[in-house]
C-alpha cells in the first residue's frame, strides 16, 4: 500500500531477527517502492503490483493491469502459491485480515491448521464510524474470529485504545495485545551512504516530512516559502516518491540557486536527518510522528484530514500529551509555519516517559507466545507489556 | 485482439549488478514512449530493484524471491536462507502464475534463456500455448565460447532456444562478437538472431567547446567488484602530479569496508574526490581527460557513447569474489569485450594480470595525449530492441488471456 505500511513491516521483520538465530522472514507486499528499502539479510520479499484506492473506496490497479479482477486474481494466486510453498509458522497480516478484496482467503483456508495467524494494526485506523463501516465489515471481523490467534496493536492504550474507541467485540478484544509504538530511532546504524558528511547542511535547519508525498505538496510548498521568507533560516524537504511531478518541479525551482532550501525525493533513513534537524514540520503518519517525537526536538504536526482522519486523531492525542504542536492543514500557511519556526519553543518533554515506544524490543517475546520454543532464545526479555 | 491494449512482459535474472535492471528499465522507457498505451510488466528477483529509476507509466513490477547470493562481503543481497530448490520452486510457480494472468503478447527474457535452474521452462511452454511470442535478449558477450557451449549443452539450452523462443535479440554487434559462431548455434536457431547494437544512453551532453580543466575519472560501475581496480587507481594517482584533479566513483553497491580502504588510501591526495554515484556519469565521461574503468556492459557502452578516452582493466574474477581473486574461478566476458574494442582502437586495454599502479599511471599519461576515439559502434540497441518487440507483438495471433 503506502510507504508507511512498508516501513513498519520492514521494521517488524528486522526486529523479529533480533534473536540468536533469526527466523526466515518473507514479506509479501504490494508496493513497488519496496526495492527502495534495504532488507536485512534474513528477509526477502515478494512484491506485487499495487492497487490504489478510488474516491468511492473501491480499488483499481495502479498501472499495467486492465481490470481489478485480473489483478486481484493474480495477486491472490501468487500469495497462495508463495505461502503454500513457504509454509510459514506464523503469518502476520497488516491491517486487513482477508487481504485486499479477500485475496488472502484461499491462503487462510490452505494454511489453517499449520500456520498461526496474527493481525497487526497500527495505533489508530480511522474515525470509529469509518472503522465500523470499512474495517469491521466485509467479513473481516468473522475472519479474525475464525482464523486469527492474536491481534497486535503497534500502539499504546494510554494514547488510543481501539477496544474502547471502536467498540470491538469481546471476541476480538480478547485477542488484542499492545506491543507499544515501534520506534525505529535506536536502530539507526551507520550503513546509510546517502548523505555524506560533506553534505554542507548547516548545524541548524528545519526538516519537512510529508510521508509518501501524494497529498503533501501544499504543506511542502508552504514550508519552503516559510523558510525562504525568513532570512537566515535553512530548510530541508523530503517530497516522497508519490508527490505529483508539478509540485516537485515547483519545489526544485524554489530551491534553485540558493543554499537555504534543499529538496530530496526520498531518503531511506529519514531518522538520520531527523537527528540533525533542530525543528521538524511533518504530517502525522505513524512512522514520521513516532520517529520525530523521540528525538527531543520541537515538532509541528500538520495532519492529513482526508480521506481518513487517522492522522488528525493521532496529532490531537500526541498534542494532548504535550509532545507536539499542531496546526490544522487549512491554517498551515507559510506565515503560520514561519511564525512557529521563529518562535522560541521550549524543548518537548521526553516522549518515552509519556508513551510506550518499546514495541520493537517486545516483538520477539510476543512471537515466542505464539510459537513457544520456535524462536531460538537469545533475545533479552523485556519487562511487562503496557 | 483488435482494440485491446498491448501487453509486454520482461523477465530479468537477478545477478547482483545494476546492469540487468538498468537495461530492462531502458527498454520499458522506450516501449512506453513508442507505445504509450501498452501495459508493461517487469518480473525479477533482483535485489538491485531498489536502485530503479522512475518506472514509466503503465508499468508494474513483480518481485520474486532473490536467488543471487554474490556481492561484496559486507553487502550481500538479502535472501531467504532456504535451500535453493525451495526458492526455485516458489519462483517458478510465481513467474508462471504471473505470466499466465498477465498474458503478455510478447515476453522478453533477459540474458538467461532458462532463468535460474530451469525455472522458466514451464512458463515459456505455457505462455506460448496461449500465443505469447517469446524473445530472448542476449548481452553482446556472455562468457568464453567454450564455457557457454558447455553450459548450454549441459542445461539443454540449445533445445530451448530452438523450440521455446521466437526470436533472439543480441545487444551487441556481429562485427564485435558473432554469437552464432561463438556458441555454435544450429542454423535453425541462428536464423532467429537479430543484432540490435549496444543498449545505452545516446543523448549524452558533451562538453562545450571551451572545456573545463583537465581531470581524471575512475568508475567502479555498480561497485560491488571494483576494489582492485580503484585501489590501483588511487595508488597510481600518488605517482602522478598532485595538480590534476581526479574523481573516483565507487558505485552504489560497493561495500563499506572496501570504501574505507579507498578513503584511507586517499587521505594524502588532496586532488582526489571520492563519490558514490552520479546520474550524469556519462556526460562526466565525455568531459574527463581520461576515464579508468572495468569493462562491464553498461559502463563500456556509456564510454563508447560519450567518446571518452578510456583505459580499461577488465574483471576476470567472479563477481563478488575479488578477495579470492581468480582462485574463485574466472569469467571471460569483460576481457573478451575489452579485447575486441581494443582491437578496433576504441579503448586502451590493460590485461588484468598486468595491473599495477605504475603501469596504470603510465597508461593514463599516454592516453591523455591520444586523440579521442571516433567509433562506428551501433548504440541504438534500446530503440532497435523496442522496434523488434513491437513488430513481434503486431504479428502475434493472441487468443486472449487464460487465467490458470
Amino acid at each position: 500500500m503506502g510507504l508507511g505500511h512498508m516501513r513498519r513491516n520492514l521494521l517488524i521483520s528486522e526486529a523479529l531477527g533480533n534473536v540468536h538465530t533469526p527466523p526466515h522472514v518473507l514479506l509479501i507486499a504490494g508496493a513497488p517502492e519496496l526495492g527502495a528499502f534495504t532488507l536485512p539479510s534474513h528477509v526477502d520479499a515478494v512484491m506485487l503490483p499495487p492497487f490504489v484506492k478510488t474516491p468511492n473506496s473501491g480499488y483499481v490497479p495502479r498501472t499495467a493491469f486492465d481490470s481489478t479482477e485480473s489483478l486481484r486474481s493474480m495477486r491472490a494466486g501468487i500469495i497462495r502459491t508463495t505461502l503454500d510453498l513457504f509454509l510459514p509458522d506464523v503469518l502476520i497480516s497488516d491491517k486487513l485480515p482477508r487481504g485486499l478484496m479477500g485475496e488472502l482467503d484461499l491462503a487462510l483456508e490452505d494454511l489453517g491448521g499449520h500456520t498461526h495467524f496474527v493481525l497487526g494494526l497500527r495505533d489508530i485506523l480511522d474515525h470509529p464510524l469509518a472503522v465500523q463501516r470499512d474495517w469491521l465489515s466485509d467479513g473481516n471481523e468473522e475472519a479474525i474470529c475464525e482464523f486469527y490467534e492474536a491481534v497486535w496493536v503497534y500502539g499504546d492504550p494510554s494514547v488510543y485504545d481501539p477496544r474502547y474507541e471502536y467498540g470491538l467485540s469481546h471476541d476480538v478484544s480478547s485477542k488484542l495485545k499492545f506491543t507499544g509504538y515501534l520506534d525505529p530511532s535506536p536502530r539507526l546504524n551507520g550503513n546509510g551512504h546517502e548523505l555524506p558528511d560533506d553534505d554542507g547542511l548547516p548545524d541548524r535547519f528545519a526538516l519537512c516530512l510529508v510521508g509518501g508525498g501524494q497529498d503533501g505538496g501544499p504543506l511542502a510548498l508552504n514550508f519552503a516559502r516559510a523558510v525562504l521568507d525568513t532570512p537566515g533560516r535553512y530548510g530541508f524537504v523530503i517530497t516522497g516518491p508519490y508527490m505529483p511531478a508539478e509540485r516537485k518541479v515547483a519545489l526544485r525551482s524554489m530551491a534553485l540557486g540558493q543554499n537555504r532550501l534543499r529538496v530530496r525525493e526520498f531518503v531511506r533513513h529519514p531518522g538520520r536527518l531527523l537527528k540533525r534537524a533542530d525543528r521538524v514540520v511533518t504530517m502525522c503518519g505513524y512512522n514520521a510522528l513516532t520517529e520525530a517525537v523521540t528525538l527531543g526536538v520541537p515538532v509541528l504536526g500538520i495532519p492529513r484530514i482526508k480521506p481518513r482522519i487517522e492522522q488528525l486523531i493521532r496529532a490531537r492525542r500526541f498534542a494532548d500529551l504535550g509532545l507536539i504542536h499542531t496546526l490544522y492543514p487549512d491554517n498551515a500557511t507559510p506565515d503560520a509555519i514561519g511564525a512557529w519556526l521563529e518562535k522560541d519553543v521550549p524543548l518537548p518533554p521526553r516522549a518515552d516517559q509519556r508513551i510506550d515506544f518499546r514495541g520493537l524490543d517486545r516483538l520477539p517475546e510476543f512471537m515466542e507466545d505464539i510459537v513457544p520454543g520456535r524462536l531460538s532464545n537469545g533475545h533479552k526479555p523485556v519487562r511487562g507489556a503496557p | 485482439m483488435p482494440g485491446e491494449p498491448l501487453r509486454i512482459a520482461l523477465f530479468t535474472h537477478d545477478t547482483f549488478g545494476l546492469g540487468h535492471v538498468r537495461r530492462s528499465v531502458r527498454f520499458l522507457q522506450r516501449l512506453s514512449v513508442e507505445s504509450p498505451q501498452a501495459a508493461l510488466l517487469l518480473v525479477s528477483g533482483s535485489p538491485a530493484l531498489g536502485f530503479l529509476e522512475h518506472l514509466p507509466p503503465r508499468t508494474d513490477v513483480v518481485k520474486i524471491p532473490t536467488v543471487a547470493r554474490t556481492g561484496a562481503s559486507d553487502n550481500r543481497p538479502p535472501h531467504l536462507p532456504l535451500p535453493l530448490t525451495e526458492i526455485t520452486r516458489i519462483r517458478e510457480r510465481v513467474i508462471c502464475e504471473t505470466m499466465l494472468a498477465f498474458a503478455p503478447h510478447v515476453l522478453l527474457v533477459d540474458n538467461f534463456p532458462l532463468g535460474s535452474r530451469g525455472e522458466l521452462k514451464r512458463t515459456l511452454g505455457a505462455v506460448r500455448q496461449n500465443g505469447t511470442k517469446t524473445v530472448l535478449g542476449l548481452r553482446d558477450i556472455l562468457d568464453a565460447s567454450d564455457v557457454v557451449r558447455r553450459d548450454w549443452t549441459r542445461q539443454g539450452t540449445y533445445e530451448v532456444l530452438d523450440h521455446l523462443y521466437d526470436a533472439i535479440l543480441v545487444y551487441g554487434m556481429q562485427e564485435l562478437f558473432d554469437v552464432a559462431d561463438a556458441y555454435a548455434l544450429p542454423e535453425t536457431t541462428a536464423r532467429k538472431l537479430v543484432y540490435c547494437g549496444y543498449v545505452t544512453e545516446t543523448a549524452i551532453a558533451t562538453p562545450s567547446g571551451k572545456g573545463s580543466d583537465p581531470f581524471l575519472l575512475a568508475t567502479g560501475g555498480g561497485g560491488g567488484d571494483a576494489l582492485p581496480l580503484l585501489n590501483a587507481f588511487v595508488e597510481a594517482l600518488s605517482l602522478l602530479p598532485r595538480t590534476t584533479p581526479a574523481i573516483l566513483f565507487t558505485g552504489p553497491l560497493m561495500g563499506a569496508a572496501d570504501k574505507a580502504v579507498l578513503h584511507a588510501k586517499a587521505a594524502d591526495l588532496p586532488n582526489l574526490t571520492i563519490k558514490t554515484f552520479d546520474p550524469n556519469l556519462p556526460s562526466l565521461f565525455a568531459s574527463a581527460d581520461v576515464v579508468v574503468s572495468m569493462c562491464g556492459y553498461n559502463t563500456t557502452a556509456e564510454i563508447l557513447a560519450s567518446g571518452a578516452r578510456a583505459v580499461m582493466v577488465p574483471r576476470t574474477w567472479r563477481y563478488g569474489e575479488h578477495e579470492k581473486g581468480e582462485a574463485g574461478g574466472r569469467e571471460w566476458e569483460q576481457l573478451l569485450r575489452a579485447r575486441s574494442l581494443a582491437g578496433m582502437g576504441l579503448i586502451d586495454l590493460i590485461e588484468p594480470e598486468m595491473l599495477t599502479a605504475e603501469h596504470l599511471a603510465r597508461r593514463i599519461v599516454l592516453r591523455s595525449s591520444a586523440p579521442r576515439p571516433s567509433h562506428g559502434v551501433s548504440l541504438e540497441g534500446a530503440n532497435r530492441v523496442t522496434q523488434e518487440l513491437l513488430k513481434l507483438a503486431a504479428t502475434n495471433g493472441h487468443e486472449g488471456r487464460t487465467i490458470a
